[in-house]
């Protein structure tokens, strides 16, 4: 039956046809990104062209505000040093499909913890190679004590763990203000703000900048992640544990308390943002310290496809919109906010081209 | 059907004039990668024919119905449905335009129920459901086709058999010209197979036709008008079923002249190795699923534990290898009490020497976006000779995977292949491999050869009677009677949660199975 039509003219015709690829390298995964960066950078530049401005003024301005010198390139990567670390407790938990969104009640749950053993122990005369590391143990603790609620309830009652972190954050952030509002408030001062910090507090600074440890401390911690979760039993049981629970179960992994584990480790790595940020940066615990750098970490964790080392320049990248949007404002009227749209850009076109690069176009021969 | 069917009008022109061919496929090639799954693949399926797809694993069979079904979009080649040529982008055009699918691996929305099931995605309905009247219409449909199925009842808890009937009935209930069923009966009883062939001859009755995938000959012979042969994603022949044999068919399917016997080597039955004893366990929603069973495997034997699926195996198995918690009763694995708070979890068991093979290969014994690899030490990951202290060690594993690879002839493009891009039988040899890659007692597998075709379930056998000559005990769960008399010494039925009879296999022949498999029959076991 198959030779039925052997005796007529074969007539090579070309199609095209569009397939889903079977596996998506390296390369094409970096030039999707790189083909939503330059199709982002368009519609802004649109945008910023709507709204009547210059729009090469104004774009230039970012990149010179966040890259132009060496102090704005510090700027950027103290910037993106709270939401690198963010980026990362989200990829520790989403691998094991964990749906923590409570990074920013973890991160203030660091940041409480540090400020309360700090006033705590202000006049005790610590120094600071026995002080710092002490309070960066209690940012880790406090935020892993965060995770641990969530985690407890979803391990052991199978509680939604969505409903129960979001909640948290308002917890969490309605206690901070309660504190800065009342017990902790700076004596005589008008604003939502704790006293300074004694200096044997302060991170040390790199370079001779502004740049504190913390930026090194992500970056290590990023490396650490990735031997984890790749190179760890651990990590194995939790990508187990996120890629098909039933089967981790019945070879024996203890998908329960993989549960747990995930969310002490996510919320002890918020919470140690929260610290390293007061330490490095405010050297206080002050009214809005964190812009969402809990939410933005989510973002982050995502862009970066849920991996330490695409987290990285994902960060980076975030930080360097923050910090360029200073610069913005100041050499042209357009709004702060379109930072913060231009961040949405980004992420509609990464999503969109990563499903698009999931396909080919492969040209066909089509024999008859 | 006259066998004029064949002959093609000339020219570019589509076979349009061929009334009786229903479905006309020419050329088509499907390439994964490296992977030719379909070369040129040419057939016809005649207007109210049964037409079989006959291949080994791997020979293309299933990516060939997805290209016709949309699910799945050839490189090259030509259909021709109902006279006209097709491109289907997906399923949904593929119903439109009159074909359904009953996939091997059903795709159905557990706790819905059946007339849930068969709507979900039908226009017809309109904006708002009227569910009554689509239930009636299922029923009326049911009753054509002779099918008692509770449409009430979510499909999780209907029985694997029964799930098929709902995917069947979503098919008619679309009404279709075109159905294809890939591999519809591996999981059915005999009882069961054979009101599958009724419903299709009705359907043939009804001027349906019928691709049916499959690689079991006596179903080919038992059914089929004609029989397409897949080798190696290419058509060997078309060849009418008349007038040929089940010899000659195996011999176009393998290639060579095949051997349908299990060669037996006679092991000396030892001492038991797991004992089962008053086992009383229930199911998440409280009903009881075991009562009071109780079973012996001894070294050296396999004790099939037949029995239509629904009935309890599924917890028995998980009570088994640690998932699931027992009511009453107690479990010896070779003299060692499991059951304990200790010991009842899936790493003891494990390591005091139970293997197991879960029926749902994918959902409970692998995982799909793993390597090759990392499947293979899934549970072994602890052992000292995988592992660091606490991280992996992956140069052994990457050795171990290797070796694991060449002798279980598990075809894979490497260690680190994904493993959902494996077909069934190379998922069953990565389970088998690691399952076996360490000294076992027992080995508790529940329907091993599900969806394989005849080479790998050979091999399937012929490595578990190599485990007897070690001294290891199996009790193989499954609902295919063909399995169950095929290699076990010993048959013991379970219906409704209770042990019906245990018999030795050579004493008992496969109607009274069924019967006691149907509850109608009940004796004292020993």
């Amino acid at each position: 039956m198959s030779t039925v039509r052997a005796n007529q003219p074969v007539v090579p015709k070309l199609r095209y046809r569009l397939e889903k690829r079977k596996e998506s390298g390296v390369l094409s995964s970096l030039l999707s990104i790189l083909v939503a960066l330059v199709c982002s950078f368009g519609i802004t530049y649109w945008v910023i062209t709507l709204i009547g401005a210059d729009a090469t003024t104004v774009l230039w301005a970012i990149v010179k505000g966040s890259f132009g010198t060496k102090n704005a390139v510090i700027d950027t990567l103290i910037k993106s040093t709270p939401i690198f670390i963010t980026g990362l407790a989200t990829v520790v938990a989403y691998r094991a499909k964990v749906w923590n969104i409570g990074q920013e009640g973890q991160l203030y749950a660091g940041a409480l913890g540090v400020t309360g053993v700090v006033l705590l122990l202000k006049d005790a005369g610590l120094p600071a190679w026995v002080f710092i590391p002490t309070l960066l143990i209690v940012a880790v603790l406090s935020g892993a004590l965060a995770g641990a609620i969530p985690g407890v309830l979803k391990s052991r009652y199978n509680v939604n763990e969505i409903i129960v972190t979001v909640m948290l954050n308002y917890i969490v952030l309605y206690l901070t203000t309660y504190l800065l509002g009342g017990p902790w408030q700076e004596v005589g001062s008008h604003y939502y703000n704790t006293i300074r910090f004694p200096d044997t507090t302060n991170l040390p600074l790199l370079f001779g900048t502004r740049l504190h440890s913390g930026f090194v401390i992500a970056l290590l911690l990023a490396v650490l992640i990735y031997y984890l979760l790749w190179h760890m039993k651990v990590g194995y049981e939790i990508r187990a544990t996120g890629s098909n629970p039933t089967a981790a179960r019945f070879k024996g992994i203890d998908t329960r308390r993989i549960i747990l584990v995930v969310m002490l480790l996510s919320g002890a790595i918020s919470g140690l943002a929260g610290g390293l940020e007061l330490l490095g940066v405010h050297h206080r615990l002050v009214y809005g310290f964190s812009v969402s750098f809990g939410f933005t970490g989510i973002l982050i964790a995502l862009l970066g496809r849920l991996h330490p080392l695409g987290v990285a320049p994902a960060a980076i990248f975030f930080g360097a919109l923050h910090n360029g949007s200073s610069a913005m404002i100041i050499h042209s009227n357009v709004p702060r906010e379109l930072i913060t749209a231009i961040m949405g850009f980004v992420i509609i076109m990464l999503l969109f081209w990563e499903v698009v690069f999931k396909y080919r176009i492969r040209r066909v021969e089509d024999v008859q | 059907m006259t066998d004029n069917g064949m002959v093609f009008s000339s020219g570019d022109a589509p076979p349009s004039d061929e009334a009786q061919l229903i479905l006309v496929v020419e050329h088509l090639t499907k390439t994964f990668g490296s992977l030719v799954a379909n070369d040129q693949v040419s057939f016809s399926v005649k207007q109210g024919h049964v037409h079989c797809l006959l291949g080994e694993n791997g020979a293309g069979k299933s990516t060939l119905a997805k290209c016709i079904y949309g699910a799945s979009k050839p490189d090259a080649g030509r259909i021709y449905f109902k006279g006209q040529e097709v491109a289907f982008s997906s399923p949904r055009d593929a119903i439109r335009m009159g074909i359904g699918m009953v996939h091997q691996h059903f795709v159905l929305a557990d706790p819905m129920n059946a007339v849930e099931n068969i709507i979900v995605g039908e226009e017809s309905t309109g904006r708002l459901l009227n569910l009554k009247a689509e239930k009636k219409k299922i029923q009326a449909l049911c009753e054509q086709y002779g099918i008692s199925l509770d449409l009430d009842t979510p499909v999780v808890q209907l029985s694997v058999g029964q799930q098929q009937w709902v995917e069947i009935l979503k098919a008619l209930y679309v009404g279709v010209d075109l159905l294809l069923l890939d591999e519809p009966t591996a999981v059915l009883t005999p009882q069961e197979v054979e009101s599958l062939f009724a419903i299709i001859e009705k359907m043939i009755k009804d001027g349906i036709s019928v691709i049916l995938i499959t690689h079991k000959l006596h179903e080919v012979m038992n059914i089929s008008d004609e029989v397409t042969i897949l080798r190696k994603g290419k058509v060997i022949d078309t060849v009418p079923t008349q007038g040929n044999t089940k010899a000659s068919l195996a011999r176009l399917l393998v290639g060579r002249d095949f051997d349908f016997t299990v060669h037996k080597e006679k092991v000396d039955i030892g001492s038991p190795v797991l004992e089962v004893e008053d086992l009383t366990a229930r199911r998440d929603n409280g009903s009881l699923a075991l009562q009071n069973v109780s079973l012996t495997v001894h070294q050296g034997e396999v004790l099939g534990l037949a029995g239509v699926s629904g009935n309890g195996q599924a917890e028995l198995f998980e009570i088994l290898v640690g998932v699931r918690k027992a009511e009453k009763g107690n479990i010896a694995l070779a003299g060692v009490e499991i059951l304990k708070e200790a010991t009842h979890n899936p790493e003891t068991i494990a390591n005091l020497g139970m293997a197991s093979v879960p029926q749902d290969r994918l959902r409970q014994g692998l995982i799909e976006d793993f390597t090759v690899q990392e499947n293979l030490i899934l549970g072994l990951h602890h052992e000292n000779s995988y592992s660091k202290g606490v991280s992996m060690n992956w140069k052994a594993i990457k050795a171990f995977a290797g070796r694991a690879i060449q002798q279980f002839e598990i075809k894979t493009a490497g260690p680190q292949q994904m493993v959902g891009q494996l077909s069934g039988g190379n998922l069953q040899k990565v389970i088998l491999a690691r399952e076996v890659s360490r000294p076992i007692k027992v080995m508790v597998a529940s329907s091993p050869s599900r969806g394989l075709d005849i080479g790998a379930t050979y091999y399937v056998y012929s490595r578990f009677l190599e485990l007897l000559q070690t001294g290891a005990g199996i009790l193989m769960i499954s609902e295919d009677l063909d399995e169950i008399f095929n290699i076990s010494d010993r048959i013991a039925v379970i219906y409704n949660g209770r042990i019906m009879g245990v018999f030795n296999a050579s004493e008992v022949d496969r109607e009274t199975i069924g019967l006691y498999m149907a509850g109608l029959e009940e004796h004292e076991h020993s």
